[in-house]
């Protein structure tokens, strides 16, 4: 009713946003929920969850490219976010500030499967092609620039300040990092290291291209499972690689909401 | 850092110019124009850039609409936590899934064709328009629309609580403005002026698009990645330098628009925060 008040146009807008979330979700989910999916039925064939006994089982290659997407998105993470708070750093000590910008947000802007047509004959000639090594690297380098953008803004005078104050308290470097910058920058440390991961996890260009087929990523198995038309196959792997995003957006929203439904009382207290 | 972080880039760079001139690679002898002239003379050139430049048009024109169309029309409920959280949602889908959920709903045999024959509209799945791997790239631009929208709403909506949307309206209306012409007005040209720098980013980022391409685009003519990639990796050798030639033309178009992106930014003073964040700065 609240709702209605407020007009059609609001309600027309936030109809338009169910379905763009809604429409992908119930397609995944029903194309994964069974076997076949001849015309013109709206169901699968036989509804028997056969795609997901199919991974629970460690069949037909799911398991193990999840577990190879998740090795690459963890040591992603792991270079690109501390790589990525350092290059801000430099970025933000030295002159020439244009020029450097311009070169950190190039990787971010650039397509990958272009960067890695390009990069390919040099990872092929220092045997980093057709590798997990050499697809971790590549997709590091687009990471790390995509941290630095992230942290971009986060290096200010009043950081400085701060800084100094813990130096002229007879603080060394690592009392700086611990006392003056990690209360600043964790909460963006948690951004970049999702981020990070989350381009690896889902990178499809860099992995299919450099690892040459030999590094069954997520998406890489997506990608053959769309091509040879295993339709439930390919809808469930496409469930899997939305997962880490949606956890990520709906576990702390729903956190939140229940702190704050939770405090809610006491506070009228 | 950011010097040794550019050094790849940069051998990618020389490699594909000295590849495209054959001074580098298999089919190296003598320096030529050849896979130049080549590239122009049989259309991939030409073809690829004008699909590129009017798919990342299309796109980034389509998904701006709507997040304005959002942003103004449901602001009010869109600034609530569950309101965010709905706009961020589709963001979850990568462009991979977003192609595949866009091909199995919208190709003949989809699920669209599919309720329209449950519901006795069609017979055939032939009797459905085509509206994937069509001619206009219909099923492109909706599939990058799913992301793109909520990315530029987010945005949007950061930006009207940043530069203060809400006073600004009610200033327009106790000067006489109805609500509408206030919005036109008042918050269009607020949102429009202040977010070029991101729309511009949207543009240059659905230039490089390739998986959607790949799953939902036509045989000839492809977009950028999509035929450098099928160039680089066909059988045909000769195809290889004429590869390199288009990235090079793709790393200047990117380069220029990524200059001109930094300058708006710089002016509009505005930071394009990626999603996560900008739930966190919210």
């Amino acid at each position: 009713m609240k709702l209605l008040r407020q007009g059609l146009t609001p309600l027309l807008a936030l109809g338009l946003l169910f379905s763009a979330a809604g429409f992908p979700l119930v397609v995944l989910i029903l194309l994964s929920s069974g076997t076949g999916w001849t015309w013109p039925h709206l169901f699968p064939d036989r509804v028997d969850f056969a795609p997901w006994a199919y991974l629970l089982g460690g069949q037909r290659g799911l398991t193990s490219a999840l577990v190879t997407s998740l090795a690459a998105a963890t040591c992603v993470c792991l270079i690109s976010t501390p790589a990525g708070l350092l290059l801000s750093r430099a970025l933000s000590g030295s002159r020439g500030t244009g020029v450097l910008r311009f070169l950190v947000y190039l990787p971010f802007v650039l397509s990958p499967v272009v960067v890695g047509v390009c990069l390919y004959d040099l990872f092929a000639r220092i045997e980093l092609a057709g590798g997990f090594p050499g697809v971790v690297i590549a997709q590091s380098l687009f990471a790390t620039a995509f941290a630095g953008v992230i942290f971009s803004e986060f290096w200010n005078p009043g950081l400085e300040a701060r800084e100094q104050l813990v130096s002229s308290l007879g603080g060394g470097r690592w009392a700086r990092w611990r006392h003056a910058l990690w209360p600043e920058a964790r909460g963006l440390i948690a951004v970049a290291a999702l981020q990070t991961a989350l381009f690896s996890w889902l990178d499809f260009g860099l992995a299919a291209f450099l690892g040459g087929g030999r590094v069954p990523t997520l998406t890489v198995t997506l990608f053959a499972l769309i091509r040879e038309g295993s339709v439930n196959l390919a809808a469930l792997a496409g469930l899997l690689l939305m997962a880490p995003a949606i956890a990520g957006l709906v576990v702390p929203a729903v956190i939140v909401q229940l702190v704050s439904r939770r405090d809610r009382p006491s506070e009228a207290q | 850092m950011a010097v040794g972080l550019a050094l790849p880039f940069a051998w990618a760079l020389g490699y594909a110019a000295l590849y495209s001139l054959g001074l580098a690679g298999l089919p190296s002898a003598r320096p030529t124009l050849q896979y130049w002239s080549a590239a122009v003379q049989d259309g991939a050139l030409l073809g690829s850039l004008g699909i590129s430049l009017w798919l990342a048009t299309t796109i980034t024109l389509t998904a701006t609409t709507l997040a304005l169309a959002l942003t103004l029309c449901a602001e009010p409920l869109l600034r609530r936590p569950s309101g965010r959280l709905l706009v961020a949602l589709p963001l979850t889908m990568p462009v991979l899934v977003a192609g595949f959920v866009v091909y199995q709903g919208l190709n003949p045999g989809g699920l669209l064709a599919r309720i329209g024959a449950e519901l006795g509209l069609l017979e055939n799945p032939s009797d459905f328009p085509i509206l994937v791997n069509d001619r206009f790239g219909i099923g492109i631009v909706l599939a990058h629309s799913l992301s793109a929208t909520p990315l530029l709403t987010l945005f949007f909506l950061q930006l009207w609580r940043a530069r203060r949307g809400d006073e600004r309206l009610l200033l327009a209306a106790s000067l006489g403005a109805s609500k509408w012409q206030a919005r036109l007005h008042v918050a269009l040209p607020l949102l429009l002026l202040n977010g070029r720098a991101v729309i511009l980013l949207i543009f240059i980022l659905s230039l490089g698009s390739f998986e959607i391409p790949l799953l939902l685009g036509r045989e000839d003519p492809q977009m950028f990645s999509v035929l450098i990639e099928r160039k680089a990796t066909g059988y045909d050798l000769q195809e290889r330098p004429e590869a390199f030639a288009l990235s090079l033309v793709y790393f200047f178009l990117v380069t220029t628009l990524l200059m001109v992106f930094l300058r708006l930014r710089k002016r509009s003073g505005t930071h394009f925060l990626p999603p996560h964040q900008s739930e966190t700065a919210a």
